[in-house]
């Protein structure tokens, strides 16, 4: 009932003229930077941020979110007409996508994956609201170590997860937290680190560094060779998938929905892990998975509802625990910080005009979304045409304005040149820059945590173990650590049962 | 070729590591913190001191994964761009960098006409109708969005934009 109430709240506020403009701003923004390759959803919150900032925190956070998502619809464009992933999360609907559109079927792969979206949104949005305020009613017991322990999981999962190498995501996400010791120690007010500079005692500018290790990067990549990709010319006629199409796509939208949200929910897991997993499981579960990779309209549709239903996910850690799932929600979550709000339990107790207007914000913009997507797909194909060589001075411009407009400050605009630089040789040599973002974030919130579950203890860190909660996530922890270890350990023991059966 | 840069990236951050362990020391270790907690909380060292310790650790781990990771020729190589390449971006980035030094004289308007002009002639050029319309109508629009409607303080020139 309560649920229900708040949810009327969050909709009095979402459905005010000013935030359904912004929402509608949010998810066609997010559109167009999901079908532009070259920009992420991350990349492209990054550079609006200094729109953001001239909102209020709701208007805000409703605009970042539909970026956010609408990221996730727009994604999929690009990988079905030009083979090329608008963002990560899409890569599996190149697989069937393009192959449905060399098939002449485009419009039904446009079509489907817009529904699938749709569906998955909405599914995720009724995902979030039933599961992020138990959540917080949770959270609202934890006291500084088990804050400090939740942080330090989210540090750890995201840096397990995050790229092909656990250890190049472990020191990206060490990179991260030694620029988080950068500035005033928040438990003592010592100034670390600043030599001098009087920029760098309110710390690192996280936007400045947001912004260059996602978008500034990203545009010094792309420069080095010239991206020119023709998309693939097709009818996009018969855009609605027919009756048949949907009928095959029921059970992917479904298990799309759920495992997207499932793995959306775990920190660092993210939109493109669960398409993974979605795209597998569906090929699974088909009576024709030879069909999978040669254009089976469920290969479309499984990926697709997972992309979306997980961005939806990695809202429940961010709002309900202040734990960013992603990349993209941890930019979010340093805005949010940035207003003076404080994500997590109390978010919900002392904000809940702003947490259930986004979340009722979710429900009108995926009916946006579908609007936007299906009737007007022959004007995001037409995007598509754009260079990318164009579009790059206009990020750099965005960039500029983002990280100059938050303290009026050139200092600032360097750190985001040397973060670009940063994230240029990062990208270069495979270490994941979304840890280091997270890191910087979380870092003196962690530091903060330990230094008040000490006091608690005159210092005597059993306090961390002695202390249920406390140490149950300690458990959770330690086994997501060591579970690659018993992976392996599993696969070379099958392994092992299985040459000694051929032997026999 | 990440097999080399494995080593030579693990030796820069043992190095960085070890820099940032020495200045974490030379912090307090309670110092000003006893006046605001009880004398068990860390002071400001803690946490650099330990990081920095865990980031030479991992250095250590980066370089001897380095080492222990079978050659593969020519496999990497592609992730590096050629001499084209590095032209390129060294354009972009120039380009970039100039724009911000000569930002506080010139102002947002005139240096983003500058810059978006020039990114569109070098280094790939365009149709002349997109290099002389598109910066143009783009620093409009911003100089109106930004400054105009939104009252985002951008730098100006002595004319005052």
């Amino acid at each position: 009932m309560d649920i229900l109430q708040n949810l009327a709240l969050g909709f009095s506020i979402a459905l005010t003229p000013t935030n359904l403009a912004y929402c509608f701003f949010g998810v066609l923004a997010g559109t167009l930077i999901g079908v532009l390759p070259g920009i992420g959803p991350a990349t492209g919150i990054a550079v609006l941020l200094p729109i953001a900032f001239t909102m209020n925190p709701t208007t805000s956070l409703i605009t970042m979110a539909g970026i956010y998502y609408g990221a996730m619809y727009g994604g999929s464009t690009t990988s079905i007409l030009m083979n090329v992933p608008g963002e990560s999360a899409s890569v599996m609907t190149c697989l069937d996508g393009y192959q449905m559109a060399r098939q002449g079927r485009a419009g039904p792969a446009l079509g489907i994956s817009a529904i699938a979206s749709f569906v998955a949104g909405t599914v995720g949005a009724v995902g979030l609201m039933l599961l992020a305020p138990p959540l917080t009613i949770l959270a609202l017991g934890f006291g500084p170590p088990e804050y400090f322990m939740l942080m330090l999981f989210g540090l750890t999962t995201l840096a397990g997860i995050a790229g092909d190498s656990m250890l190049k995501a472990l020191i990206s996400g060490g990179l991260g937290l030694v620029l988080g010791t950068v500035g005033t120690d928040t438990p003592s007010g010592y100034l670390r680190f600043t030599y001098g500079i009087p920029d760098l005692s309110t710390g690192i500018s996280f936007v400045a560094v947001t912004v260059g290790l996602f978008a500034l990067s990203e545009v010094l990549v792309n420069s080095e060779r010239l991206l020119q990709r023709e998309p693939i010319r097709t009818s996009l006629a018969g855009l609605y998938p027919s009756r048949a199409d949907l009928r095959r796509c029921r059970g992917a939208f479904a298990r799309g929905s759920l495992i997207g949200f499932v793995v959306g929910v775990l920190p660092g897991a993210g939109a493109t892990i669960a398409s993974f997993l979605a795209y597998a499981a569906e090929k699974r579960a088909s009576k024709h998975p030879e069909a999978f990779g040669a254009g089976a309209i469920e290969g479309v549709a499984a990926p697709e509802a997972a992309n979306n239903a997980a961005a939806m996910g990695a809202m429940v850690p961010m709002l309900s625990l202040g734990i960013p799932g992603s990349g993209t929600t941890a930019i979010m979550l340093g805005a949010l910080i940035m207003w003076g709000l404080r994500p997590g339990p109390l978010l919900f107790e002392k904000n809940p005009d702003l947490v259930w207007a986004v979340i009722a914000s979710m429900y009108i913009g995926n009916v946006m979304l579908l609007i936007l997507n299906l009737p007007l797909v022959g004007i995001w194909a037409s995007m598509l045409r754009v260079r990318y060589s164009i579009l790059a001075p206009l990020i750099l411009v965005f960039c500029f304005i983002g990280v100059y407009s938050i303290d009026n400050s050139m200092f600032d605009v360097w750190i985001m040149v040397a973060a670009g630089v940063l994230g240029y040789i990062m990208r270069k040599f495979r270490y994941p820059v979304a840890p280091l973002v997270l890191a910087l974030v979380l870092g003196p919130m962690v530091e903060t945590a330990l230094a008040q579950s000490l006091t608690m203890s005159q210092g005597n860190a059993a306090i961390f173990f002695t202390r249920r909660t406390a140490l149950t996530i300690f458990i959770l922890m330690v086994l997501f650590v060591l579970s690659p270890v018993v992976r392996w350990a599993l696969a070379r023991r099958r392994g092992a049962t299985a040459s000694s059966r051929a032997s026999v | 070729m990440i097999r080399r840069a494995d080593q030579i990236g693990g030796v820069l951050l043992f190095v960085f590591a070890i820099l940032y362990t020495l200045e974490a020391r030379k912090l307090p270790s309670r110092g000003m913190n006893a006046l605001f907690f009880g004398q068990g909380s860390p002071g400001p060292n803690f946490m650099p001191y330990w990081l920095g310790i865990t980031l030479a650790v991992l250095a250590l781990a980066l370089i001897v994964s380095g080492t222990l990771r079978p050659f593969a020729p020519g496999g990497e190589e592609e992730r590096l761009p050629g001499v084209a390449g590095w032209t390129r971006m060294a354009v972009v980035f120039g380009t970039l960098a100039l724009y911000l030094l000569v930002l506080p004289v010139l102002g947002f308007s005139l240096g983003t006409l500058a810059l978006l002009t020039t990114l569109l002639l070098f280094p790939d050029r365009h149709p002349i109708l997109i290099v002389l319309g598109l910066p143009i109508g783009t620093t409009l629009l911003l100089h109106w969005l930004f400054l105009r409607v939104l009252h985002v303080p951008l730098p100006t020139n002595v004319l005052g934009f």
